[in-house]
């Protein structure tokens, strides 16, 4: 069930009709939306239900165990079920990876042997949910919320819907305690949601869309038979493609949950606007940045202990989060070369100072960043490292004319980067005004934006592209 | 500055956008119909939708839907 699609729209205003008649019985509202959640999860395969159960489950009885441990026992605990949240993860998401793997590496060696190849389908989501999961237990063992959450508390906050798929990676010691106040119906934040909501419809289904059938399919698909304008095109094109995508589902993800009565954290912050690589991932997809951070690079040891292991924690930071997003050699490249990259960035550190002081200096640092993202997005969305090397090596056709610069696909391209150079208050200015108007203009208002966005939209909307993490 | 609304007047916000979208573009209600399992109840479902975008049609309120697209379109293939 897609966020942009009437299957979807009618879910949810049964859901938000249903959940707000239920507000009074707040056992009856959470249990309520879990079935919501598990039915919009099963829409897209029944089977994984059942997955998701048992993560919550194990979660819960680990949170539980900890909480009434003490003593070495706990860490034991929480090691132990970080390694089957970690085994489960890696069971549908890395074995294929490294069965194949091992399998071009007996072959090289020139062994042959039978592997046991299986043919195991990604759940949707296993990713979040699994850090959710981890989440909550390391949370509990740190002692920053309590283990002793209703088990119904437990699967709701690791199933939740309107997050359940793509993020963002809501913290426990967030959305937790939410679950134990009687939600408001006097103070919904609605303007707030519906904003979110219609801009992120927008982004996904005209910017991210659009840019992705009509440049960004075709000239990954087979870089070889375009020249270099279409090239670099195409590489902006997946540059805001990405972005209007992922930051959609965020942002309908908030807005959803925000009708709802729940608030979650922004995920996004105009990360193109960024004047260093340390900067771009504190506005990039801040949800995973702030885990990696808070439950790897920090229990490595940070920057605590020299300079020497602050760069090894900064590289095998990256490493994860590059394989975190899938078993394939481009993706460990990617996290790889972002890793070097920060290290250098840190290492030549008097830049960072200057920067401070001298506009002109940001602004040139702000195109740097924006191209080196671009070009490690293109190792991000080749389909393999040979199709990246072909980029690359196609990038030197100039001969070749463009086939498909049209006035608007670089209208979608400049409109994706002002999105990043708006104030940065235009959204709580957007909210003030809507909020100012009538209930028929503010009614009449998200119809006509739906309509609009609906006649300008293709009749198909691809999956988003975090749905394969 | 946080701005909320009551329930009761969300609910009046969202009934008038989902009738705008009904009345303005019946026809995405009309493929959604098409699209359900086939079933006595989705017959007569699919009867009321296709006899709903008739009277829209009539009444010549999907031409601002149907403009919109087309002045979209003639800007997607402005110079191909």
């Amino acid at each position: 069930m897609l966020f942009p699609t009437l299957n979807f729209g009618l879910f949810f205003l049964v859901v938000f009709f249903a959940s707000w008649f239920l507000h009074h019985k707040p056992h009856f509202r959470k249990f309520f939306l879990l079935l919501a959640s598990y039915f919009f999860y099963g829409f897209w395969d029944w089977r994984f239900v059942l997955l998701l159960f048992i993560s919550s489950f194990l979660n819960f009885s680990a949170g539980y165990l900890i909480e009434n441990t003490i003593g070495k026992k706990r860490k034991l605990i929480l090691i132990t079920t970080i390694i089957i949240n970690l085994s489960i993860l890696g069971l549908f998401k890395y074995y294929g990876f490294f069965i194949e793997s091992l399998a071009e590496l007996l072959f090289t060696l020139g062994i042959e042997r039978d592997l046991p190849f299986l043919e195991i389908i990604l759940p949707v989501g296993i990713s979040f949910f699994t850090f959710q999961g981890i989440s909550y237990i390391v949370d509990v063992y740190r002692g920053k919320i309590r283990g002793n959450y209703a088990l119904l508390d437990v699967m709701l906050y690791i199933s939740f819907f309107p997050q359940l798929v793509a993020g963002p990676i809501v913290r426990a010691a967030h959305f937790m305690p939410q679950l134990q106040v009687k939600p408001d119906p006097q103070n919904i934040l609605a303007a707030m949601g519906i904003l979110l909501i219609l801009w992120g419809i927008f982004k996904k289904a005209i910017i991210a869309n659009y840019l992705s059938v009509d440049l960004v399919d075709p000239v990954f698909f087979d870089p070889t038979r375009y020249g270099s304008v279409d090239l670099l095109l195409a590489c902006y094109g997946y540059a805001i493609q990405i972005y209007c995508d992922f930051s959609a589902y965020s942002d309908i993800a908030i807005g959803v949950a925000a009708l709802l009565g729940y608030h979650f954290p922004k995920n996004f912050d105009q990360p193109y606007r960024a004047a260093s690589l340390q900067e771009f991932w504190h506005r990039w997809h801040i949800s995973l940045s702030t885990w990696l951070r808070d439950y790897l690079y920090i229990p490595l040891g940070g920057s605590q202990h020299g300079t020497f292991k602050t760069y090894r924690n900064i590289f095998i930071t990256m490493l994860l989060g590059g394989l975190w997003h899938g078993a394939a050699w481009h993706f460990l490249f990617w996290g790889t070369f972002h890793g070097i990259a920060l290290i250098i960035e840190r290492f030549v550190g008097g830049l960072w100072k200057l920067r401070k002081h001298l506009k002109i200096v940001r602004y040139f640092m702000i195109f740097l960043v924006f191209h080196f993202i671009c070009f490690m997005w293109i190792f991000f969305r080749a389909e393999n490292f040979g199709l990246a090397m072909d980029f690359m090596t196609a990038f030197g056709n100039w001969q070749t004319p463009t086939t498909l610069a049209s006035p608007f696909i670089i209208t979608m391209i400049l409109l994706g980067i002002s999105i990043h150079f708006t104030p940065p208050q235009t959204l709580s200015k957007m909210e003030m005004l809507f909020n100012r108007q009538s209930v028929i203009v503010q009614g009449l208002f998200i119809g006509f934006v739906i309509v609009a966005i609906e006649a300008f939209s293709t009749d198909d909307i691809a999956p988003f592209i975090y749905f394969q993490f | 500055m946080m701005y909320t609304t009551n329930l009761s007047k969300l609910s009046y916000i969202l009934i008038i956008a989902v009738l705008t979208t009904a009345i303005f573009n019946p026809e995405t209600l009309v493929i959604w119909t098409q699209n359900l399992p086939v079933n006595p109840i989705t017959d007569t479902l699919l009867e009321v939708t296709e006899k709903w975008r008739d009277l829209m049609d009539g009444l010549g309120l999907t031409k601002v839907f149907d403009k919109l697209r087309e002045l979209f379109r003639l800007f997607q293939e402005m110079d191909r």
